[in-house]
């Protein structure tokens, strides 16, 4: 009985060895196709133009789409700083989603909103629309009011209003850079057949100066959750991301800021309601639909930081964003599930979506996994405890090397962090992680399956801080 | 198990290692990144001082003054010239390429022929901003290289004003993939109306309908009047898209003769058509059109409707007044919620 | 008879002496001509004489009327054909009276504001040292842009050709500059941070301590509907980015010397 016990956990142990292996092998294999990736771009675009879209005869449209739930502490702010981007022709709409409190007050009172009779298809099924606003002082803006639906729903309301061919999902306490619009249409003009989505990389907004809605001054947040996360975001961004964009497998393109083509988007029905992680559905139905319909298609990442968000500094909402991350994954690919391994749909079924539902789905539950055996063993003293502990340390020493390398992209890439302590305190903090933080989250998002297991379908509270009004000071 | 806890050893070993001289690079890269940037700020200050002085009064023999002296710092150079030359344009730019070609340009020449792609195309952006009449041959090679460094050279190309240069563009455009059309179109674009006789000999060639349609619009876009019946030639073509851009161009052009055949167009059998043929019916700011536009606003389509109120809106009071009837029948509430929203729009952009 | 000739002498004195007055206004003239409140001012006080003299104008025409009764009456048999109406002379005196008295109206209001002007000088000259108006009448440009590259290309041509610059790159900095430095001329650009170009310019416009500084439009904006929205708003002109600094210069030159109030010879610059 023992002997089968014991063999179980060999082979489970092996698998996990094996497990682990991999995934830090792609890891490495996608820091390395970034570094590629990022070297290209640099010199792609050293010497190109972007303003030189202002000059172009048929320049598309932008129609920027943010959904709004209780954001009266950075809202003006933020909608100041997205009428001020610089693109020839963008709308921005503004989707109150029955805001519980002063949002919409704030922006009737600062913009002089008054009620538009503008009419609109109702392509996308959404909660009912309450009024829609414009502001004669700026002519950009639209502030639709609707009931509560959660942003995919706040989202389709967007486009449904929206009047131009390319649209931009938007987080309403995200930060654009001024020219965040002219680098992420490019794609869309060098290669308007094709490219259907780019996204771009986004950055920590916790510790920098804002002011007008731009980021005066990068900084390291002193909060330790958010140094952590970081870590983490450049790891995922500049490791991550880019390397699957070489390998043409974005399956993800941050709700924070997308951009993408609307025919396409409204063909495959929008967002999707019932889900909660509506930015990598849309990508995966949009790459499901354009798969099968036989149309070739690419979507870009642009290995430039161009937006800025705010990260939860409180465990409380860090847990609730991580677990809801993750209960987004698992929905939108159990959705889609017909793709995997399935070689119709080219590199999307036999890389992309195989590589999510093995790595990274599952992988908080191998880890987790890995962690209840190796105190099983260390409690029953049955097992090499030396090669236990040199397991994993050989974890540690393969994460924070991910961790350096993706450093040295960002060093490599655009060297936003000024001071050198800035730097060391990062990698300090890529010690740590190790300790308690990578658990945390790998517990919370194996929760996360328990969690769709029981119906969970809440967002969860994120505190806002809101940004400071340095002008204020002044 | 002993010969995997030596190998798990030597690995972790050797990651460590590795792990520690990374981090070590690191920090030396950072400073001494640090300090090559401040060297690189001095210099960039010093030659941006200079060339604010060449672009305010521009002295003979200032521009290979500045060329000589810093001719040994090429990065430096290129970026501030390259900064530069993005602001302005005029005279004030020919100091900016005769410094370039002084102290840049062998360098970039030979980028240019260099094996590695991104290289070539990196001299290549660099090398189309600052070229002029005399590197037509150099952009002439490059043609035939890969569809990426073409593209770029033929923005070069479309700079030099020959015709020679446009038949070349042209033909190029014939040749090349439709996914490239849309550059082509940009480039045709900025040369204005000297590509009329151009777009006249390859409006009567056998194109593809993509090529055909892109064709149209820019003739529109630019616009080139004279080529206004050759475009109402096209009004009965099969294709739909072609049909469209006939709309859309007439509409751009603004000429009160091609009335009936927009009029013709908005009664096309694809809704589309007729859409854009409302909108440009719009455009032409013809009373005439009144009765049209007025028809347009009962359409089952949403964009139809859309352009018909908003051309109404374009004709004046007449087109105003008749909007306020619409929005009072009561027989199709599509229409009536159409004109409200037009002459609320209308309201408030006289107001903005 | 007596008051006739009598009103002939005076009248050849007064249309000499308002000759040389129309002359000293016509030198003058262009000096108030732009200073709106001056003018406001003009108009006022010649309704108020208009409104004295056309009140003494009744009476007169009324006496003017009796007399010429009389007159006619005696001239009326002998004289028909050319029969000058008399009441012609008489109105003359009047009118000259009235003429004379509105041009002197106006030779005072154009002293008060010379005065005023020197007045002004001297204060300035006391607080700052200088009146700001050396150096061939070195104009001020306020630049509010946010592309650093911009404005230095434009100060360093600016500084170089003796004006002074300034420059903001926010709105809300710029209109606080515009009160503090009350600039000759604003160049603007469109995408600022924070308030709008356009949004700014009707801000401008409807104050009236800077309404009457010309504003020059420097944008990448080409559209021809936010160029005309632009020159609605009031801009004195709309130039595209990129630019040449050169014709740049031209019609900031251009522009100050149409809104001069101190001539200044462009033609030797």
């Amino acid at each position: 009985m023992g002997g089968i016990i014991e063999s179980v956990f060999q082979v489970v142990t092996g698998i996990i060895l094996v497990y682990f292996f991999l995934i830090n092998s792609l890891y490495l294999l996608f820091i390395i196709l970034s570094i590629f990736g990022i070297y290209q771009y640099k010199n792609l675009s050293a010497f190109v133009n972007f303003k030189e879209v202002f000059q172009m005869p048929l320049v598309k449209p932008i129609s920027i789409i943010a959904p709004a739930y209780n954001e009266e502490m950075g809202i003006i702010e933020s909608v100041k700083s997205l009428l001020a981007l610089e693109y020839p022709f963008y709308e921005v709409i503004v989707v109150n989603d029955g805001s519980t409190d002063h949002t919409l007050e704030k922006l009737k009172k600062t913009f002089g909103l008054k009620k538009s009779k503008r009419v609109f298809r109702k392509t996308i099924e959404t909660k009912p629309i309450k009024g829609i606003y414009i502001s004669p002082s700026d002519p950009k803006l639209v502030v639709v009011d609707k009931v509560n639906g959660k942003k995919a729903d706040a989202m389709n309301a967007g486009l449904n209003v929206s009047r131009y061919p390319l649209f931009c999902g938007i987080d309403s306490d995200s930060i654009l850079e001024k020219n965040a619009l002219l680098k992420m249409a490019r794609p869309f003009l060098e290669d308007p057949e094709k490219t259907v989505g780019a996204g771009g990389i986004v950055r920590l907004s916790n510790g920098c100066k804002v002011k007008f809605g731009q980021i005066v001054e990068v900084g390291l947040p002193r909060n330790a959750l958010a140094r952590f996360q970081i870590l983490e975001y450049l790891r995922a961004f500049l490791g991550g991301r880019i390397g699957l964009s070489m390998l043409k497998s974005i399956l993800i393109i941050s709700g924070a800021f997308g951009l993408f083509r609307k025919d396409i988007a409204l063909q495959c029905g929008g967002y999707r309601t019932a889900t909660i992680g509506e930015d990598m559905d849309l990508v995966v139905r949009i790459r499901k639909y354009l798969h099968e319909s036989k149309i070739p298609f690419v979507f870009r990442f642009i290995p430039d930081p161009i937006c800025w968000t705010e990260a939860p500094e409180t465990l409380k909402g860090l847990a609730n964003q991580r677990n809801r991350w993750h209960r987004g994954l698992i929905e939108s690919l159990l959705h889609s599930k017909k793709m995997i391994f399935n070689p119709r749909y080219g590199i999307t079924g036999l890389f992309a979506m195989p590589f999510y539902v093995i790595f990274e789905m599952l992988g908080p539950l191998i880890e987790v996994a890995g962690y209840v055996i190796f105190s099983v063993y260390v409690l029953l003293g049955q097992f090499n405890q030396t090669f236990a502990v040199l397991f994993f340390l050989l974890a540690v020493v393969l994460g924070i090397l991910l961790s350096l390398l993706a450093i040295l992209l960002e060093e490599y890439s655009a060297r936003r962090y000024p001071r050198l302590m800035d730097i060391i305190i990062i990698v300090a903090f890529g010690l740590l992680e190790n300790i308690v933080y990578r658990q945390y989250l790998a517990v919370i998002r194996a929760m996360a399956f328990l969690d769709i297991a029981k119906g969970k379908k809440e967002w969860g509270e994120t505190k806002k801080k809101g940004f400071s009004w340095e002008s204020q000071k002044q | 198990m002993n010969i995997s806890l030596i190998i798990v050893t030597y690995s972790l070993v050797f990651l460590l290692a590795f792990s520690v001289a990374l981090f070590l690079y690191l920090i030396l890269r950072r400073v001494v990144i640090q300090q090559q940037e401040t060297l690189f700020q001095e210099k960039y200050q010093k030659i941006e001082s200079e060339i604010l002085k060449l672009i305010a009064s521009p002295q003979q023999g200032l521009a290979l003054e500045i060329a000589q002296k810093y001719k040994s710092f090429p990065n430096v150079l290129t970026k501030v010239l390259f900064d530069y030359i993005e602001q302005i344009k005029g005279q004030a730019t020919d100091h900016l390429k005769k410094i370039f070609d002084y102290a840049l340009k062998e360098k970039c020449l030979k980028d240019i022929y260099s094996r590695r792609l991104i290289k070539r195309l990196k001299a290549t952006h660099l090398f189309v901003i600052f070229s002029g009449p005399s590197d037509t041959p150099h952009i002439l090679k490059l043609l035939n290289d890969k569809p990426v460094v073409k593209l770029v050279a033929i923005n070069a190309l479309s700079q030099i004003p020959s015709s020679r240069a446009l038949s070349y563009i042209f033909q190029a455009f014939e040749n090349d993939s439709v996914s490239n059309a849309r550059t082509y179109m940009n480039i045709m674009y900025g040369l204005g109306d000297k590509i009329e006789t151009h777009v006249n000999e390859y409006l009567k060639k056998p194109l593809s309908t993509e090529k055909l349609a892109l064709m149209i619009e820019l003739a529109g876009t630019i616009p080139l009047r004279s080529l206004s019946q050759d475009i109402i030639s096209f009004v009965d073509h099969p294709e739909k898209e072609i049909r469209i851009k006939v709309a859309r161009a007439l509409g751009h052009m603004r000429i009160s003769a091609s009335l009936d055949t927009l009029i013709r167009l908005s009664d096309d059998e694809a809704w589309e058509v007729g859409a854009q043929a409302m909108k440009s019916l719009g455009k032409l700011e013809d009373v005439r059109a009144k009765k049209v536009l007025s028809k347009g606003m009962f359409s089952p389509f949403w964009h139809v409707r859309f352009n018909a109120g908003h051309g109404l809106a374009n004709l004046g009071e007449p087109g105003l007044k008749h909007l306020q009837k619409v929005k009072k029948q009561k027989k199709d509430a599509y229409a009536s919620d159409m004109a409200n929203m037009v002459l609320d729009e209308v309201f408030y952009s006289g107001e903005a | 008879m007596k008051p006739q000739r009598e009103s002939r002498r005076a009248s050849s004195k007064k249309k000499d002496s308002l000759k040389q007055l129309q002359r000293e206004i016509e030198t003058n003239m262009k000096a108030i001509y732009q200073k709106k409140s001056k003018i406001e001012e003009l108009a006022k006080s010649t309704i108020e004489e208009l409104i004295k003299f056309r009140d003494l104008d009744r009476k007169t025409k009324e006496l003017q009327k009796t007399t010429s009764r009389k007159e006619k009456e005696k001239t009326m048999t002998p004289k028909k054909v050319k029969a000058r109406i008399p009441s012609n002379k008489n109105n003359n005196r009047f009118e000259l009276d009235y003429e004379l008295t509105n041009m002197k109206m106006i030779r005072k209001i154009l002293e008060l504001s010379t005065a005023f002007e020197e007045h002004q000088c001297e204060q300035r000259k006391e607080k700052f040292g200088s009146t700001g108006l050396e150096t061939n009448g070195a104009k001020k440009i306020l630049i509010i842009e946010d592309d650093l590259t911009t404005i230095k290309i434009i100060s360093h041509l600016l500084v170089q050709n003796n004006f002074s610059v300034e420059f903001s790159q926010d709105a809300e900095e710029g209109l606080r500059k515009v009160f503090k430095e009350k600039p000759d001329l604003i160049l603007l650009d469109i995408m600022l941070p924070g308030m709008d170009g356009f949004q700014l310019l009707t801000k401008l416009k409807a104050t009236r301590e800077t309404s009457h500084i010309p504003v020059i439009i420097l944008s990448s904006l080409a559209d021809e509907r936010n160029v005309i929205k632009g020159l609605e708003k009031g801009a004195s002109d709309y130039i595209l980015k990129p630019f040449s600094p050169q014709i740049l210069f031209f019609k900031i030159k251009k522009t100050l010397a149409l809104n001069n109030e101190y001539l200044t010879d462009y033609r030797h610059l």
